[in-house]
């Protein structure tokens, strides 16, 4: 039983590394130094909507024993999920089979947790009167440590970090 | 195996007068937007003074509920209807505090309140 869980932990890690070598340094960097021995999501997300709720479950339990206080465990819900939709609704608009790549690790180097949402899409430049739309992105940059968005012919990457509580920008505390 | 949105959604209009109480209870994110959406249509259909959507009972929020509550607003002003909004104090009252929109809708810490002052 031992022996399969870890053949099976060591397959995955490889294929999450196969995948991280593909995406932008930075984003590489960030997945690539997830702890191992934290719980770690690396899911292939079928984009459709309804796949939305049980991702947030999912990463509503994976967020929880970091530390974080119920404000910010929302707000990484709520980043996560306005990343996701994006990469359903905008990435995919053309596609109708598309699959959402989605990372969350803690990186002990970074003492960050980092979430990758990233899909194979292709971007829609913003419309310039957005109306009532236009308001996930900026959530996602108000409520991140980090946000970086890459968009290339290949589709969209997002990397989105939260320093772990007590780590703040100013430096270790004490 | 049910895929339906009332699965994560549920949303019950009820009259109390004059008035129009939308109570929503649940996740609403980019697949029940619609739901909700249809839900707040129809409580301004009878053209109440007031119309309050009590939110406190939402377990997620995302930009397609803060999308449906911005366009009621609109609509409620061109027909003269007091729209009135009680996030309570979970996700949904964090999603409205994070865009400002807290600012731009009439929020109250009850339904009671919401009716009595609106
Ligand atoms: N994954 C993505 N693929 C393609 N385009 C995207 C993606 N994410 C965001 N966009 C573009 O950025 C815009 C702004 O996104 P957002 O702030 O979430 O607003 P909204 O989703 O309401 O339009 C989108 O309208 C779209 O043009
Ligand atoms: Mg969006």
């Amino acid at each position: 039983m031992l022996d399969d869980t870890e053949a099976e932990v060591s397959r995955s890690t490889a294929a999450l590394h196969a995948w991280a070598e593909q995406l932008p340094e930075p984003v590489c960097e960030a997945v690539m130094s997830a702890d191992a021995a934290s719980p770690v999501l690396f899911r292939a997300v079928p984009a459709v909507r309804h796949e939305l709720s049980p991702l947030r479950a999912a990463v509503t339990e994976w967020a929880q024993g970091f530390g974080f206080d119920r404000d910010t465990l929302a707000d990484l819900v709520l980043a996560v999920d306005e990343a996701v939709t994006n990469a359903i609704e905008h990435g995919y608009r053309n596609q109708p089979a598309g699959i959402v790549r989605f990372f969350a690790g803690h990186s002990p180097v970074e003492k960050a947790v980092n979430v990758v949402v990233a899909d194979s899409g292709s971007w829609r430049p913003p419309p310039s009167e957005p109306g009532v739309r236009g308001r996930g992105l900026s959530i996602i940059r108000a409520v991140t440590d980090r946000f970086d968005l890459h968009h290339g012919e290949h589709g969209t990457v997002a990397l989105l970090s939260w320093k772990l509580p007590g780590e703040g920008a100013g430096g270790p505390a004490g | 195996m049910s895929t339906g949105t009332q699965t994560i959604l549920s949303c019950r209009v009820e009259q109390h007068g004059d008035a129009t109480v939308v109570r929503v209870a649940g996740e609403i994110d980019r697949w029940t937007e619609d739901d909700f959406a249809q839900a707040v249509d129809e409580s301004m259909r009878g053209r109440p003074t007031r119309l309050t959507v009590d939110l406190r009972d939402v377990t997620f929020m995302g930009t397609s509920g803060l999308r449906v509550l911005v366009e009621a607003q609109h609509e409620t002003q061109r027909m003269r209807i007091v729209l009135g909004v009680v996030p309570g104090r979970g996700v949904a009252r964090r999603s409205l505090e994070i865009t400002g929109l807290d600012q731009m809708l009439r929020v109250f810490p009850t339904v009671a309140e919401a009716l009595a002052r609106a």
